[in-house]
């Protein structure tokens, strides 16, 4: 699972000073127990309203079984300005980015001090 | 029996086996690959076999043997190749664009607090945002 595989890798990320941030449109309950499920120490934020799918163009129109919106699978990496450093936008659930090729993305892009 | 166990059930079980394989590496060991070839492979492999037992030794078990074969095949490549694939993907925002609105955008925690998405450069450098699909 993508959330646990970071976890497992968050110190790679803090030693870069980089911060992650797991969201979903899930209301707070259900991002606590995805949260606790995932064992991550990292912040969860909930996009109940879309308005970060909509910011970052991967809102999904219907692609929850019930017919509600939902976040395409995406990771994106992005500076204290809003800047978009890196982005992957997921056409299936198999291709999302492994820590390890985030990381190498993170070192081309923000070299270190 | 024993023929049947040998050239109908097994081939049988390696088709189950390349689908069970492939979910089980994906959800237990996250090992996910674009298109798992070896799975498809070895389902081919287990109905290629059935239908080399139904060509030398044709007969009713050996046709529903065959048929179920195809359909687990049928079924484990439209899963992988169609209903696996969302629909409409947008290409997302650009890399190299200043996304107007996300610096200003706060969102509540698990704790219920407003919490910004993005912080300042002097607290982290950048933001790994990672929107997943949501608790099922």
């Amino acid at each position: 699972m993508e959330l646990v595989e970071l976890q497992e890798r968050l110190d790679s990320f803090k030693e870069r000073n980089v911060r992650i941030v797991a969201s979903s449109v899930d209301p707070v309950d259900k991002l606590r127990l995805m949260r606790e499920m995932s064992g991550a120490t990292f912040e969860f934020l909930s996009d109940s309203e879309g308005q970060l799918l909509d910011l970052l163009r991967v809102r999904h129109s219907g692609g929850r079984a019930d017919g509600a919106d939902i976040a395409q699978s995406a990771s994106f990496l992005i500076d204290p300005d809003g800047r978009i450093l890196w982005s992957h936008v997921a056409e299936t659930y198999r291709t999302r980015p492994r820590p390890a090729k985030i990381l190498e993305e993170i070192d081309r892009r923000l070299p270190g001090p | 029996m024993r023929r049947f166990l040998l050239h109908q059930l097994l081939p049988l079980a390696v088709v189950f086996l390349g689908i069970a394989s492939y979910f089980t590496l994906a959800t237990q060991f996250g090992v996910y690959q674009r298109l798992p070839w070896l799975h498809f492979l070895i389902v081919v492999a287990g109905c290629g076999w059935l239908v080399t037992t139904l060509v030398k030794k044709p007969g009713v078990m050996a046709g529903l043997s065959l048929a179920l074969g195809l359909l687990l095949c049928g079924t484990f490549f439209w899963y992988t190749l169609s209903y696996s694939i969302y629909d409409g993907t947008n290409a997302g925002a650009a890399v190299g664009e200043q996304v107007e609105g996300l610096t200003a955008l706060a969102l509540p925690n698990p704790r219920g607090e407003t919490t910004p998405l993005l912080l300042p450069p002097e607290t982290a450098k950048a933001t790994l945002v990672v929107l997943y699909r949501g608790y099922w």
